[in-house]
């Protein structure tokens, strides 16, 4: 079916399909005899040629081509782009996690280039780099005419090189100059690990990166020596990431070779379907997953697949609604296209672009709260991390005015997983109640009981 | 991977060769400057999504949406027209003369739509809209990533209607909802006011068919007044005619003086201008203020007289946007427009995106965004309407530095010559 396909779409010339499917890779256009194709890159070189003649100044062949590239990627749709080098190894060291730097995370704040945080055990965090220091020279340059991005290019470099910056700490008359040795920097995907209540432990993956599967692990195993009896799986705001990695945190939690996602694309080579491993590494855990509007692709396949299967209960709000799967496409010269190739499926076939994964528990929280949750969970964070000696009253006295902030949705995750446990008690102990064989095979059902009675 | 690349070579250069052989008019130079290269990498990326991309995709629509994203990476103003629809009407041609005009400039800065200047007198300076406003929504549309000449044509032509511009405006807390309604500009491009010590102000808030002659007539009237030293008010003065700008500034040169070169690549295009020696106003020192919302004619003005007269510029950098726009048809009735030529100021400066610095800043007052204040809005609204008050009764701060700056320089003047 798919050769048929393929063959009308692109039509004759024989060799070339031939070809590629020796070489194991969709099908080639048969360009050679593609008119509208030669007519329309005739189109292009005609107007670059008007542009390289007319335009005020001189502008290389290369910088038009790849503006062409731009405009041709970006009108497709908002998820796909091309990028050129720079912006492709930026994009690489951030799904990688990975990448030799200070350890801090930086913006722009009243024009100045602001330190927002800096990293426990990283460089910056042990020379004392604090939040709200203003970077004022990188290397003797000033920052003044510098964006985010060449600032994050401008320390970032080498492990082992070394940066000198120079700082204004509000309060200090003098300037701070620093010197301060690249390491490698791992972006943490997994936060806030830990027991909220009464054995029931908590994680939030902010992001699947290529380590996060490892570091969840990591994580579960600690809580798990903690003697964890339940989990929340926090996926709200985590925007996604390397598709393979969500499929590997929901294979964690669901057994027996079952369906957790598919694809299909335009091209046959990107319809797959992606299958459990026969045994999870948390197969009975009762678990409880958080979503809102910002969890979106990777978090909606992990909470998709949980919810078709009857794993996890998903409370919160409608997630994103992003069921499209983009492939970054190395081109020989070292740039890249992010291209559109595919639409997810649930395992019961749900498509979700543009509607999301519908909570089964749905809570919801306003804007504002949920800014001060974030703005409670960073000063929490700066007022414990802050190396000794510096004063943190100022944070302190925010966190108080933020203390009577509250996190319903987690409060009603933690509910939801308290009365479940007594539930099963009662249906194991009383015999009341039988545990069904489950979609996901191996699931003892705790989850799944709570879940129809969530309806 | 690596096979397929080897292959799509194979492909793709006799395709190459033979667009080079068709193609007239491409110059050795653009032949040799890696177009081969960059067209292979072209091949390779239209032949990547046409096979990939999740939708079938024509090449005409990648072609297209390739040449906008070439233009639009040069500058915010270059830009691609495809050909008119057959049925389209008259709304395609030029824009309206400026008998009804909402009367106002905007420009891309750090990526965000923003008013370079309302024009004095028009209807969009009426309404209270101020330079360096960020333009959020037009009637309630976002303006984001969209390309410029797609609201140029609109904000400053206007069709009959009125318009409504959501703007957020450096220092106050809340955006703000314009309403503008086109209509004529109703005032003189200049005029000019004599203040104590025989120090004249000349005030052009634009650069049309009048403003030379109108200035000629202030210059005379200050003569006859016996003005010695001029400030010349450019602020908020945004893009007109640079030609205009020209004949004023022959106004002040002395015969033979670069008013400003024009810069560009192609064949003729680039120009010096010099004045005529048909200067009516020589009695210095002069003073020219300039602020974010001079632009254009107005920047190529302040140019020549810092050049000409040791004008001092005073105030905030210039807005930076003093070009010669070029439209090119394309075979099938499409059209590029793009930059072709840059001014430059008599110091070889190029005004285009930098601005021009001025030689005496004079910063902006801070934003102070006081809470308690913001609570009562009797007292904000009774400090506003005294604030108001003074500006009547008392001279703009900025004229009065300039005042007092062409009173220095008088007395330094005299010293060296004794």
């Amino acid at each position: 079916m798919t050769t048929r396909t393929l063959f009308r779409v692109f039509g004759g010339v024989a060799v070339a399909c031939a070809v590629s499917f020796l070489s194991g890779s969709a099908l080639l256009p048969a360009r050679a005899s593609d008119t509208q194709l030669r007519d329309s890159l005739d189109f292009f070189v005609s107007a670059m040629d008007l542009v390289q003649r007319n335009y005020y100044r001189e502008v290389k062949a290369s910088e038009l081509t790849y503006g062409g590239f731009k405009g041709m990627c970006s009108a497709l749709d908002p998820h796909s782009q091309f990028m050129d080098k720079a912006i492709y190894k930026e994009m690489k060291e951030e799904t990688e996690g990975e990448f030799g730097g200070l350890g801090i995370e930086i913006t722009m704040r009243d024009q100045f280039l602001t330190v927002v945080a800096a990293i426990e055990d990283t460089p910056a965090f042990k020379a004392g780099l604090q939040p709200g220091d203003r970077i004022v020279e990188i290397e003797g340059g000033s920052t003044k005419e510098l964006s985010l991005v060449e600032a994050v290019r401008k320390l970032r470099g080498t492990p082992g090189t070394t940066v000198h910056i120079t700082v204004m700490r509000p309060g200090k008359k003098e300037m701070l100059q620093f010197a301060i040795t690249r390491a490698n920097i791992q972006i943490q995907s997994i936060k806030d690990a830990g027991i909220l209540m009464d054995k029931i432990g908590y994680v939030r993956i902010t992001q699947f990166q290529e380590h996060t599967g490892r570091d969840f692990d990591k994580a579960m195993g600690e809580l798990q020596k903690k003697g964890i009896q339940a989990l929340v799986l926090d996926l709200r705001n985590n925007p996604g990431g390397l598709l393979q990695v969500a499929i590997e945190i929901a294979d964690k939690f669901i057994g027996g070779d079952t369906l957790l996602v598919y694809t299909k694309g335009r091209v046959s080579s990107q319809n797959i379907e992606f299958r459990s491993h026969t045994k999870a590494a948390y197969p009975d855990i009762p678990v409880v997953v958080l979503v809102n509007k910002g969890s979106a692709s990777g978090s909606e396949i992990v909470a998709g697949a949980l919810q078709d299967l009857r794993r996890g209960v998903i409370v919160g709000s409608t997630s994103f609604g992003k069921g499209s799967v983009q492939s970054v496409l190395p081109l020989p010269d070292g740039s890249a296209l992010r291209l559109t190739t595919a639409k997810y499926f649930t395992p019961k076939g749900r498509c979700i672009q543009k509607i999301g994964i519908a909570p089964d528990i749905a809570v919801t929280m306003s804007e504002e709260d949920e800014f001060k949750i974030q703005l409670k969970r960073r000063l929490e964070k700066m007022i414990s991390e802050s190396p000794r000696g510096t004063d943190v009253t100022a944070e302190k006295e925010e966190f108080k005015k933020l203390s009577r902030v509250r996190d319903l949705p987690l409060e009603r995750a933690t509910d939801l997983l308290q009365g479940l446990r007594a539930y099963t008690r009662v249906s194991h102990n009383g015999q009341k109640i039988q545990a069904q064989a489950s979609t996901a095979g191996s699931s003892k059902t705790g989850v799944k009981d709570a879940s129809t009675s969530a309806h | 991977m690596r096979k397929r690349n080897r292959i799509s070579v194979w492909v793709t250069l006799p395709i190459v060769l033979l667009l080079l052989l068709r193609l007239h008019g491409i110059d050795v130079q653009a032949r040799e400057g890696g177009i081969y290269k960059s067209l292979d990498t072209m091949c390779d990326v239209m032949d990547i999504i046409q096979r990939d991309y999740i939708e079938k995709v024509s090449s005409e629509k990648l072609v297209t949406d390739a040449v906008q994203g070439m233009l639009s990476s040069l500058d915010s103003y270059s830009h691609f027209a495809p050909a008119p629809e057959p049925t389209a009407g008259p709304s395609a041609g030029a824009p309206p003369k400026e008998a009804c005009t909402y009367g106002l400039e905007v420009a891309y800065k750090d990526r965000l739509l923003t008013v370079v200047s309302p024009i004095e007198y028009a209807p969009a300076w009426k309404s209270g809209l101020k330079s360096g406003d960020i333009i959020l929504k037009i009637n309630d549309e976002a303006t984001e990533d969209r390309p410029l000449f797609e609201f140029a044509h609109q904000l400053r032509s206007g069709a009959g209607k009125d318009i409504t511009l959501q703007v957020a405006r450096r220092g106050e807390r809340d955006f703000i909802d314009v309403t503008i309604t086109p209509g004529k500009i109703d005032g003189p491009a200049a005029r000019s006011d004599m203040l104590d010590e025989k120090i004249g102000v000349l005030r052009i808030s634009r650069f049309d068919k009048e403003t030379a002659a109108r200035t000629a007539e202030c210059l005379k009237k200050l003569n006859a007044e016996k003005a010695h030293g001029l400030i010349v008010d450019l602020r908020d003065c945004p893009a007109g005619a640079v030609s205009s700008a020209i004949e004023v500034a022959d106004l002040f040169l002395p015969a033979g003086e670069l008013v400003t070169t024009l810069e560009g690549r192609a064949q003729g295009v680039s120009k010096e201008f010099k004045s005529n020696g048909k200067a009516i106003f020589k009695s210095g020192p002069f003073v020219v203020l300039i602020n974010g919302g001079t632009s254009g004619a107005a920047e190529v003005l302040a140019g020549a007289l810092q050049g000409g007269v040791n004008g001092i510029l005073m105030g905030q950098r210039s807005f930076g946007c003093a070009f010669e726009e070029g439209s090119f048809t394309l075979k099938d009735g499409s059209m590029i427009s793009m930059i072709t030529a840059v001014y430059q100021t008599p110091y070889g400066l190029e005004i285009q995106a930098e601005g021009i610095d001025p030689d005496v800043e004079i910063p902006l007052p801070p934003v102070v965004l006081d809470i308690d204040e913001e609570e009562i809005p009797e007292k904000k609204a009774a400090e506003k309407k005294e604030k108001e008050e003074d500006k009547g009764k008392e001279l703009d701060p900025m004229i009065r530095r300039a005042m007092d700056l062409i009173k220095g320089v008088r007395i330094v003047a005299r010293e060296e010559e004794k």
